[in-house]
């Protein structure tokens, strides 16, 4: 019986280690909103406001990412990026010359994170006559916007992933769960004989 | 087989089985994506691409040939019995959540079963002919699992028929070991640089040259001429990267790579005893060092060059740092997916974190392909350990 145990803990180890302790040990925010797919046709106009709401079911939001577009690099207008609550008071603002914005990139924020379950992003371009710079969105207005949220302590993180990877399991396929759980049953007996077989022979 | 061979297999078999589904790579998915299209009756899937690109989600070409497409597409409709209900939904799914499927885990698995099967094979390939340590090793190093089952190309398959090839020359079997390479080079043109020292491992007369090349040519032959004058084949199969980057560093317009595989191959041909893992291991060193390579390409020379590399403990050691310095080298090219998306089966969350080039360029201001640079200049310092011929200490590692 004893013979078996190494190989035991070391798939168990190695299955621990994958999918549990590494992604809690690396994985300090999680991904929340992801809106993409839309395409640069917001022109920034020159103190005009463009805003969005941002859900922040977790009340740990940590970053924010906008998609812009600046032909050939052209325009070195400021935008003036903001985080606002449902009242209006602001939270976090950003300021960006176009030179950081390329043709087209992401643009991320990261900020410490905010607990308000919604909040709105205000974006404006501050320049004598309208900007060259445009705004990623939908044929609805939708913006381009991604969200991170940071995750709690190290400790929570093991739990959480834990509990997110028994998650994911549930939502496979049931016969194959099924299969391949007997399969690594089987194959493990199968190993338990032959250890056993091994020492008997000893 | 006894049963401290069985325990051996087993216990691999079961490491890979809980292992290989964690790992994605995008490969894994264009190649299944052109591959269903056999089941619909397409044989010439350059054709087919060119024809339908504007109503395809995927549009990339495919690059490989004409026998990788028809042998890995009969395996796909084989294993099409075992595969989840929405796999299809998934090859064909190019959308920004294009993976976010619960069942991703057994799509990974199950499309990596051939390679399971060739990476048996090779082992026990590599168990009769140079005994029970190599075939350890073998199954259990890290770099074969990573080249194998993380980057899920199907160099694996190719690699196989070059060992079996091998085999075969050792025991004279002279039409078997070229035929064999002949189907690796069938199914990608690679071992085609194996196949002079293959023919000159003994000394070969001019009539047993020509019917070693025959015996190569047969599979690549057969394979290719129904395409060959097709110009959607040619177009895409010239998009193919080796050749081009063989010859992409140079010295006073000279290419290295070629120079070095020509001096080496020399040397082969000049030994009275041959070595045909030395000069693999030459060649292993040279290419790291001379050619900008794709990471599974390591994996064409990894069961050749196990044998001169554990003569002594400083080799053991030289060799794995040569070999993370390569992986360091991959990890310096800038694409997600060949980085934290490997991991992307176990939680999205890790395409969120930087990767290492954006952490050299924002945090330390360095420039990722200088330092590349700076990898193979290293390389080759630690390759002189393999070239200049020290005074040796007893073996650390027997082969049996």
């Amino acid at each position: 019986m004893k013979k078996i145990i190494p190989y035991l803990l070391i798939e168990i180890t190695l299955l621990f280690f994958f999918t549990i302790l590494f992604p809690s040990t690396v994985i300090r925010e999680g991904i929340g909103q992801n809106i993409e797919g839309g395409k640069p046709i917001i022109s920034l106009e020159n103190n005009k406001y463009y805003t969005q709401e941002i859900s922040n079911p977790t009340g740990t939001l940590n970053s924010i990412s906008l998609q812009l577009k600046n032909p050939l690099i052209q325009d070195n207008s400021l935008i003036s990026i903001e985080i606002l609550d449902t009242d209006g008071n602001l939270k976090r603002d950003f300021a960006i010359y176009g030179s950081n914005i390329g043709d087209p990139s992401w643009i991320k924020l990261k900020f410490a994170p905010l607990s308000e379950p919604t909040l709105l992003v205000r974006i404006t371009a501050d320049t004598p006559n309208d900007s060259s710079l445009y705004l990623f969105a939908d044929d609805n207005g939708q913006i381009d916007l991604k969200t991170t949220y940071r995750y709690q302590a190290f400790r929570s993180r093991l739990i959480q992933n834990y509990q997110s990877q028994i998650k994911l399991f549930s939502q496979r396929s049931f016969w194959h769960n099924f299969s391949y759980l007997v399969i690594i049953i089987l194959l493990n007996l199968y190993l338990f004989k032959l250890v056993n077989e091994a020492q008997s022979k000893k | 087989m006894n049963r401290k061979l069985k325990i051996i297999f087993i216990f691999a078999l079961i490491l890979r089985l809980i292992l290989a589904p964690l790992f994605y790579h995008r490969d894994l998915k264009t190649q299944n994506f052109h591959l269903q299209f056999l089941s619909s009756g397409v044989v010439n899937i350059y054709q087919y691409i060119a024809d339908h690109k504007s109503e395809l989600p995927y549009r990339d070409t495919f690059n490989y040939l004409p026998l990788t497409y028809l042998s890995l597409a009969s395996v796909q409709n084989l294993l099409k019995p075992l595969l989840p209900g929405d796999f299809y939904v998934w090859i064909n799914d190019w959308s920004a959540t294009q993976d976010n499927y619960p069942n991703l885990f057994y799509f990974l698995l199950i499309s990596k079963i051939p390679y399971l099967l060739f990476d048996f094979g090779i082992a026990y390939l590599l168990y009769k002919i140079y005994g029970e340590n190599i075939l350890k090793i073998w199954l259990y190093n890290p770099f074969s699992f990573y080249f194998i089952y993380v980057l899920a190309n199907f160099d694996v398959i190719p690699v196989f028929f070059t060992v079996l090839a091998y085999y075969y020359l050792r025991q004279n079997k002279e039409f078997l070991a070229f035929f064999s390479l002949g189907l690796a080079v069938a199914l990608k043109l690679y071992p085609l640089m194996f196949f002079p020292f293959f023919l000159f491992y003994y000394r070969p007369k001019i009539k047993k040259i020509f019917l070693a090349t025959l015996y190569l040519l047969l599979p690549l032959i057969f394979s290719i001429v129904p395409f060959i004058t097709n110009s959607a084949f040619t177009n895409s199969f010239s998009g193919s990267g080796l050749t081009q980057k063989i010859f992409e560093i140079k010295f006073f317009h000279l290419p290295l790579f070629p120079l070095v595989y020509t001096l080496v191959f020399l040397k082969y041909f000049f030994s009275k005893t041959k070595s045909l893992e030395f000069s693999f291991l030459l060649l292993f060193l040279a290419f790291i060092v001379f050619v900008p390579f794709h990471s599974q390409w390591l994996l064409w020379f990894l069961p050749f060059v196990i044998l001169p590399v554990i003569k002594t403990k400083i080799k053991t050691i030289t060799f794995l740092f040569i070999l993370l310095l390569s992986l360091a080298y991959v990890a310096l090219i800038n694409d997600q997916y060949l980085f934290w998306g490997h991991l992307i089966p176990i939680s999205f969350d890790f395409l969120n974190l930087p990767h290492p080039v954006e952490i050299i360029v924002e945090r330390f201001h360095q420039d990722p392909a200088l330092i590349q640079q700076d990898i193979k200049i290293f390389v080759a310092f630690l390759s002189l350990i393999f070239i200049i011929p020290f005074r040796e200490k007893n073996n650390t590692l027997s082969t049996n």
